[in-house]
This record gives structure tokens, sequence and C-alpha cells, in this order.
């Protein structure tokens, strides 16, 4: 796993943005369709470690990534408290749905930041 | 009918690959068939209706976790090296210290050190059989009257270079390096 191989190095940058696309539509569908937040953030998250694997690197700022992760979880504390006690989701039902799709982007997000907090974390850890 | 048939080769593929996993003597190996394990996991959820769990198993059973244990293993270091001998009979202190004196020991200690594995060095009592049979030595020395003999697994590839290392080195001592496979005897 030290030394870099092209072909993985390659087919990797191939699937790239397959995964990318792959993860955004199981996030996006997750509300009537198999799939969900949690299984398209993995799939997002399985992307960074693609990364990891082609060019172990250590050129993420992991407190960013912390903070971001943090942020999210408060968005996804706050937004049915906004939405779902004061009533609204009996009010105006069109909205139902966008607000699914968004808990699930929401929950996307921070599950692929935590998975990739625990890999990096893991992988550049050193002794001592 | 047809999706019995699948879930059962499924299920036996599931069983085969766990077997697997544990008896064999690469952990690399038994990381992969790990990953075909977890694959064959998710096709069976989708055949119980789960895709959400499949996708999930799918995803996480064979992507991130075997890219974690992987990971491990790079770290993974420690090379047990046994040695055993009947003409050991009380061992003691001073015992071992001459012992670890011993030339092929050293070497074979650099050698670990050289390979970035932390060699650790074990002193039984037991008879070679036993020490072959019951523990998870990577290598076993066994001191017998004028010459030393090396036990190494037949698929631990670093004994075919510990051997080569040691043909192209004169030594005083005769050596002898002895393979085994798993399950059969020597």
């Amino acid at each position: 796993m030290t030394e870099k191989s092209s072909i993985i190095a390659t087919m990797t940058g191939l699937l790239y943005p397959f995964v990318v696309l792959f993860g955004f539509y199981i996030i996006a569908n997750g509300h009537n369709s198999p799939g969900g937040g949690f299984q398209g953030g993995s799939v997002i998250a399985s992307l960074f470690i693609a990364r990891y694997l082609v060019l172990p690197a250590d050129d993420f700022d992991m407190d960013t990534l912390h903070h971001v992760e943090k942020a999210f979880l408060v968005l996804l504390l706050l937004l049915p408290l906004v939405f779902i006690f004061p009533g609204l989701h009996l009010m105006y039902e069109q909205f139902n749905v966008p607000y699914l799709i968004a808990m699930n982007f929401l929950i996307g997000m921070k599950v692929s930041l935590g998975l990739t907090i625990i890999v990096f974390r893991f992988g550049f850890f050193r002794e001592g | 009918m047809n999706t019995i048939i699948a879930e059962a080769a499924l299920l036996l593929v599931m069983a085969l690959m766990a077997l697997l996993t544990i008896r064999t003597q690469i952990l690399r190996m038994a990381i992969v068939y790990m990953g075909i394990f977890s694959l064959s996991a998710s096709l069976l959820y989708v055949f119980y209706r789960a895709p959400d769990v499949a996708i999930a198993e799918a995803v996480i059973g064979s992507g991130l976790v075997a890219l974690l244990y992987l990971s491990a293993l790079k770290r993974y270091r420690v090379y047990t090296i046994g040695v055993v001998g009947s003409n050991m009979p009380n061992i003691s202190d001073k015992h071992i210290l001459e012992i670890e004196r011993n030339a092929v020991i050293h070497d074979i200690a650099d050698f670990c050190v050289e390979r970035e594995r932390e060699p650790q060095t074990v002193f039984s009592q037991e008879s070679i059989d036993e020490a072959l049979l019951n523990t998870n030595y990577d290598i076993v020395i066994e001191e017998h009257d004028g010459g030393i003999r090396l036990y190494g697994h037949d698929e631990n590839y670093l004994v075919d270079e510990l051997e080569l290392l040691f043909s192209i080195r004169d030594r005083d001592t005769e050596l002898e390096v002895v393979r085994f496979r798993a399950g059969a005897g020597i």
C-alpha cells in the first residue's frame, strides 16, 4: 500500500465523479427509494478514503472538518425544531418532501465527514 | 424456486468465506475474504427485501472496514520467533542470555528490524511438534546437536528471504530450513 500503483490511481480518478453522483443520488432519493442519508454519506466517505488509498497525503485540516461536522449536527437538530415543533408540517404539507430531502442531505454530510475523520485519524495516527 | 437456490448459494459462499477468513495464514487474504463475505451478505439482504441495509453493508462492510483493517495491518509489525529445544531442561535467565547471544537469532532479529518488524522471542520447553501445532509462531528455531533447524510456514514469504539471506552468508553452524504446510505434518 505504500508504493504507488498507477492502475489504482487511474481507476480511482475515473470513478471519482460517478461515486460523487451516486452518493448524492442515494441521498436525494432516500425518501422514496432505498438509500438515505447514512448510505449516501458512506458512499461519499468512500470517495475520500479512495483518495487516501491513492495519495496518502495529510493535507486535510482535521480541526476544520471537526467543526464543520459539528455545525451539521447543530443544523440537524435545528431543522426539526423549526419545522416540526411549530406544526408547520401540518400547515404547509407541500414542504414535507423538501424537508425530508434536506434532512437526508444533512445526515449524509455529517456521516461522510464523520467516517472520513475516523479513517483519516486512524490512517495518520502516529505513536508517541 | 430460483430465489431459494440463489439464497442457498449465497449462504454457502458466506460460510465458505468465513471459514477461509479464519483458516488462512496471510492476513491480507483474510481481509479480502471478509470483503467477499460482506458483499454476499449485502446481496442476501436484497433477497430478503432490505435494500437499505444492503447498501449500507456493501459500502461499510467491504469498503470502509476492509480499508481500516488494511491500514491496521500496515502497523502489525510483531514477528514472533519461537525457540524450542528438548535440551532446555530448566530455563533460567542465564540460559536465555546465552541463547540470545546466539548468532542466528541475532541475524533473524536484525533481519526483522530491517523489514520494519518488531522481533519478539519466545522461549519454551515444548517439543517442536507441540510448538508447530499449538502456538502462533511466525518462525520456530530448534537447536539440535551441531546445527539449527528453522521451521517456517509454507506461505510465510519472509522465510524465503531468510533462507536466501542465510545461503548467501557463510555460516559456521549448520542451518537447515524446513517448511510446513497448514494442517499437514512435517
